[in-house]
């Protein structure tokens, strides 16, 4: 090119080769260009100026001044919780503690960064806990709702948890809401974790880091449940925008193309890198998520004791010290967890601030810290443990020192009530136990809190204990290790930076733990000495820099109101003019972004690795998609694990109660498919919202999607153990054709992680079609159900007939199906979900790489119509392929069960679909795979 | 006497537990050991003397050591040339034998314990970016050439088995790979459904030269690849199983095991 670059191409340019935002770009005039030197050598060298160690920050301010102050520090508190802070500066107790640790009365910078940190919403879930007021214009509401709820966490999502825990007598899971994953066993030896986390934020600004980190933050939630846990497997769902649509983003942010390419390359680098496999993959698209959204979750097992001591709980003492193990401190991610829910606005690329809220990820260095940690705690050396994430050291310190708190408060109580009742060493168990009405909630199930002080008061340890009834922490900053100088001291306490890890140890044990990290290559420091001061004080350079009451940081914050308005929706059912001939529109159907195959994203992440894969991603030698996947957790054990997911995003736009309750049906579906069944699932919920506190519609849409996940749940008996909120799912950017703000609000959506626990893997099964001539049978019956169906979307409609899951015709199909399964008598499962029994048969063929010949008569169920019958999305459905001269004991099996055979494997590649005595689809499986290769490709 | 096994860990090593489980479903008696432990010559954690001298096989399994990224297994290298590299001669002379795979295997070839054709411990071959530019994770199928000197293979003609790597392409100059086919020093080549060696993506998943999957030093007790056999240890890991139960030729065992077994029967004797 012999001219100029115009700033336009200038920008183009550097937007394909990189992201701006995180990437520098040097432009070179061509006549000065010296091809021996290139762009020469750029040292990535930080020079901070030598900052205070702290500022104080004055508070006491009108309500102006101090929303002006929430804004300007990123603080993300609202007015009432500002003046929340405000009051605790004029308590005189307060100011008399601060004066004598040689304090002034105003707050310093650090104890403002600390409350955000930890009164964010990323780290208390304000919304959640809110009082949700419910208005439904509907006169035959079928969600169920009462007017008010108080907290959707603690009036839907947890009750539904314990209902199923006492309904079905279930004495399999040991930790739910609790810790940083819920638990369950495995069998008696082996407990699992699981997790799904979200970041959306940060990948939305930088999709490798974002998502990198994502991960890397996921699976140190679950590696830090309990003392410590093994990752057996990383899980990763999207939705993103189609690359196509937003045709007048501004040159400046990153393009949707590359979003989805460097999500999936960040973890791709993770999971490799950790020696975890990826397997649950699952990319979807809806163009309102122009603030993508990125799920990451884990899976994790750890023996159920070592030496006596139970691995899943935390214990913590005064005189206890807490070591940070792993990364450096630095500035990345600093305001991280309240950047998260602050607006993604159109200038917050342009925002430094926002900036530093993307990480920089490491994963040899967490390898390290993990494989350092499992050592440590098999030698006993580990008490408790907390990863650094979202607030870093602020959020691990201050809820261990919490957690020491609430321990402290309890036992405390258990001793005086020993005191009145006269218990003591003398006592039996059971005496000891049954004195403690008022005192703690002995019933508890899936407490680890409980359990933990349950231990010590059957040991006899509860007896010996020395305790005030507080607990605090004395943080020490001096020694930390930094990436580059020029931190101030909130800046190392908030900061997200990677890798690092919390243990608590008893003392006279951290000669041994600071050996064994050494000899492992892992730095690690003392950061905090546990006492019962019930202050959390921080120190840095023998300064007080911060001190704060631990019963003020985590007091209850003044409860949000939210308002919810039902309006049933008044979309109409389409009127679409019947083809005789469906070939064309079965192909493209297969091919759109939101059913296409994605093999190219798959093999990408390694999914063998740890060696115990068994449904995997890609199956049958027509390498078709796997919507579960399995393997062994634990390769001494005979027992499996199958992952899947629900998610029809678009039905909420009918009817958002619905697609909550199709959401877990179909979740569990997926795991009947790959060979599980209903004994032991339990779920993770992801919720994604627009604020639902600035709108009515959306906080409607929120409480009844949670409502019907939890409906399905309660009726399968399939409970939550985990979950995460994302309740600012909206972007607004500069549309460079009009000039004007867009606003981009995402569809709510509840993304519903199903885990399967089997007894081996004797039922494995999977959904490539196996042997020509072997009978296809669709199990549950089509309905005219076809709103917000993939064939409604691509015709430009969004209809009104959303599948409604009918749990009593589901249920037997979903006790029984397993049945034929592990008889033998099932020779290919697929579950029927996205693009109906289209994509399903579709995808049978192309997995086992043979064709069918069928016909849709024995189906039709008064459909009339083909269309409606190959693309209807009924829920609860299968396909599933049975040896031709078994079939009659195969029906037996599923007696009671609509069953309906409709053809046979073929043993060429001809992919034949009949209805009505004429062919309506007639293509072949290589034209299949062409096309189910789809539209998104790199 | 169960022979006992090294797999040998440092920074970003991944897939030693699984290795070690191999080895140990197959009469090893196998242990993870880091790095360290045998430069100072002992485990703090296991508070125990640790030499390379009591183990009678040596294992350096898959993974990204120090990430990789400076190049696949070259930090490794530095690691052992500098801190042990007496230590590996003397096992190496005493005829024991070496496993590498994947990360193992670019750390074998990228130290010169592979190919090693004149005797000589120099790089004379390499592992490089797969032609596809990504890391792939698939199953691969793969054929002995010839039966080869390789100790570890021996009654494997065939076997399917993952790879996952973004550095796997075998390459060396036109003469080398002669050599090495000549010596019988090319272990295993990945190969189409029909069994034929194939340069074609994606039954050849890295573009290797000549199809090379898996080579042995001229003792044939060295030997690296970069499938993971590890992977395969139980009938149900394979990709197919499904449809071998149904056809009734899902086998009784993992078959990537038969590779694990046969260095722990070498040492037997």
């Amino acid at each position: 090119m012999d001219r100029r670059l115009d700033s336009q191409e200038y920008f183009s340019l550097i937007r394909r080769l990189g992201n701006p935002l995180i990437n520098q770009f040097t432009r070179v005039d061509s006549q000065e260009w010296d091809s021996q030197i290139g762009i020469g050598f750029h040292y990535p060298d930080v020079n901070l100026p030598k900052p205070p160690a702290f500022q104080y920050i004055d508070v006491n301010l009108d309500d102006e001044g101090l929303i002006r102050l929430s804004g300007e520090r990123y603080l993300a508190l609202n007015l009432a919780e500002m003046r929340t802070i405000k009051d605790l500066t004029k308590d005189p107790i307060f100011i008399q503690q601060r004066i004598e640790a040689g304090l002034e009365e105003r707050l310093t910078d650090l104890e403002l960064e600390v409350l955000a940190q930890t009164w964010s919403e990323h780290c208390v879930h304000k919304k959640f806990n809110g009082k949700w007021i419910y208005v439904s214009d509907d006169t035959d509401d079928e969600s169920g709702l009462p007017n008010v709820t108080d907290s959707v966490f603690k009036s839907i999502i947890k009750p539904a948890t314990y209902a199923i825990i006492a309904d079905r007598n279930i004495d399999w899971l040991i930790s739910v809401f609790e810790d940083n994953s819920g638990v369950f066993k495995i069998n008696e030896r082996i407990n699992g974790s699981h997790k799904v986390e979200t970041h959306n934020h940060p990948s939305s600004l930088d999709g490798f880091g974002g998502a990198n980190t994502g991960v890397g933050g996921v699976i140190r939630d679950n590696d830090s449940t309990g003392i410590f846990m093994d990752i057996v497997s990383s899980q990763w769902w999207s939705i993103f925008v189609n690359p196509t649509s937003y045709r007048d983003l501004s040159l400046d942010i990153q393009s949707p193309l590359r979003t989805l390419e460097t999500v999936v390359g960040g973890v791709e680098d993770y999971g490799n890198k950790m020696g975890i496999p990826t397997m649950s993959v699952n990319v979807m698209f809806d163009d309102s998520y122009l603030k993508c959204a990125v799920g990451v979750g884990a899976v994790a097992v750890a023996p159920a004791e070592i030496n006596g001591r139970k691995t899943h709980l935390k214990d913590i003492k005064p005189g206890y010290v807490a070591y940070t193990l792993g990364g450096k401190v630095g500035k990345d991610g600093i305001h991280g967890a309240t950047g998260s829910s602050m607006d993604l606005s159109s200038d917050a690329e342009t925002s430094s601030q926002v900036n530093q809220s993307v990480q920089i990820g490491n994963p040899i260095i967490e390898k390290n810290v993990f494989e350092t940690q499992r050592i440590l705690a098999y030698k006993g050396i580990i008490a408790a443990s907390q990863d650094c994430g979202a607030g870093g050291w602020s959020s691990a310190l201050g809820e261990l020192a919490k957690l020491l708190d609430d321990f402290e408060s309890k036992r405390y109580g258990i001793q005086q009530r020993y005191k009145y009742c006269g218990i003591d060493e003398q006592s039996l168990v059971e005496d000891r136990l049954a004195g403690l009405e008022g005192v703690l909630e002995l019933n508890s199930v899936g407490s680890p809190f409980v359990e933990q002080l349950k231990y010590e008061i059957a040991s006899g340890e509860i007896f010996n204990l020395e305790t005030n009834g507080r607990g605090g922490a004395e943080v020490d900053l001096t020694y930390v290790i930094e990436k580059y100088l020029g931190l101030t001291s909130w800046e190392k306490i908030v900061s997200e930076a990677q890798e690092r890890e919390v243990v608590v140890v008893k003392k006279e044990r951290s000669a041994e733990l600071e050996e064994i990290c050494k000899h492992n290559n892992v730095e690690a420091v003392k950061i905090a000495e546990f006492n019962n001061s019930g202050m959390l004080k921080v120190i840095d350079q023998n300064m007080t820099v911060g001190l704060l009451p631990v019963q003020f940081l985590h007091r209850g914050l003044p409860q949000m109101i939210i308002y919810a308005h039902h309006r049933p929706c008044n979309y109409r059912e389409p009127e679409i003019t019947e083809k005789l001939d469906l070939t064309n529109t079965f192909l493209e159907l297969i091919g759109r972004a939101n059913t296409q195959l994605f093999d190219w994203i798959l093999t990408r992440f390694d999914h063998e690795v740890q060696g115990g894969s068994v449904v995997k991603p890609l199956v049958g030698k027509g390498m078709g998609k796997s919507d579960a996947i399995s393997y062994h957790p634990v390769l001494t054990e005979k027992e499996v694990l199958i992952e899947s997911l629900g998610n029809n995003l678009l039905q909420g736009d009918i009817d958002a109660y619905h697609m909550g309750r199709n959401n877990v049906v179909d979740s569990i579906g997926r795991i009947i498919s790959a060979g599980g069944n209903l004994e032991k699932i339990c779920f993770n919920g992801n919720t994604l919202c627009p604020k639902p506190e600035t709108d009515p519609s959306v906080a409607a849409k929120v409480i009844r999607m949670l409502k019907g996940s939890a409906d399905a749940e309660i009726y399968f008996g399939t409970p939550r153990i985990s979950g995460k909120d994302s309740t600012s799912m909206e972007r607004s950017y500069i549309s460079t054709e009009t000039s004007r703000e867009v606003r981009v609000k995402a569809r709510p959506a509840i993304v519903m992680s199903g885990l399967g626990v089997v007894e081996d893997d004797s039922t494995a099964t999977t959904a490539d079609f196996k042997i020509p001539g072997d009978a296809v049978y669709v199990i549950g019956e089509t309905r005219d159900e076809l709103g917000a169906s993939e064939f409604y979307q691509m015709k430009g409609f969004i209809g009104r007939n959303v599948p409604k899951s009918d749990f009593d015709e589901i249920n037997p199909r979903y006790n029984k199906l397993p049945n034929a399964i592990k008889s033998g008598l099932v020779h290919s499962c697929q579950y029927v979900g996205r693009a109906g029994l289209a994509l399903a048969l579709a995808n049978c063929s192309i997995a086992g790489d043979m064709g069918l010949d069928v016909n849709l008569d024995n189906i039709d169920n008064n459909l009339g119509r083909a269309d409606k019958i190959l693309f209807s999305e009924t829920t609860g459905r299968f396909v599933v392929s049975v040896l031709q001269s078994r079939t009659r004991e195969f029906e037996e099996k599923m007696q009671g069960i609509y069953c309906r055979q409709i053809g046979h494997v073929s043993s060429e590649h001809g992919f034949n679909v009949n209805y009505q005595g004429r062919e309506v689809v007639r293509t072949t499986v290589p034209e299949l795979r062409a096309k189910n290769k789809g539209e998104i490709r790199l | 006497m169960k022979p006992k096994v090294c797999v040998l860990r440092t920074d970003g090593t991944n897939c030693d537990r699984e290795t070690k489980y191999a080895f140990n479903e197959v009469g090893g008696d196998a242990e993870i050991v880091h790095l360290n432990s045998i430069i100072k010559g002992y485990d703090p954690a296991e508070n125990r003397q640790v030499s390379l001298d009591q183990f009678d096989i040596l294992a350096i399994p898959g993974g990204f050591s120090y990430g990789d990224y400076i190049g696949s297994g070259k930090i490794f290298v530095v690691d052992l040339k500098h801190f042990l590299e007496d230590k590996i001669n003397d096992f190496i002379d005493k005829r024991k034998p070496v496993i590498g795979i994947c990360n193992g295997f670019q750390v074998l070839v990228k130290y010169g314990l592979l190919p090693r054709v004149n005797g000589e411990i120099k790089q004379t071959t390499t592992l490089t970016y797969n032609d596809s530019g990504r890391f792939e994770c698939r199953w691969v199928k793969l054929v002995q050439p010839r039966e080869s000197k390789c100790i570890w293979t021996k009654g494997i003609s065939s076997i399917d088995l993952p790879v996952a790597h973004g550095e796997g392409k075998f390459v060396a100059p036109p003469d080398l790979i002669q050599r090495l086919f000549d010596e019988d020093q090319v272990v295993f080549q990945y190969a189409n459904s029909s069994g034929i060696a194939t340069t074609n993506y994606p039954d050849n998943p890295n573009g290797s030269i000549q199809a090379i999957a898996g080579i042995c030093d001229p003792t044939g007790l060295i030997f690296g690849l970069m499938p993971h056999p590890e992977r395969y240890n139980r009938p149900m890991n394979h990709r197919l199983a499904t449809l071998q139960k149904i056809k009734g030729t899902l086998p009784d065992h993992g078959l990537g095991l038969d590779i694990f077994r046969n260095g722990v029967d070498y040492c037997r004797g």
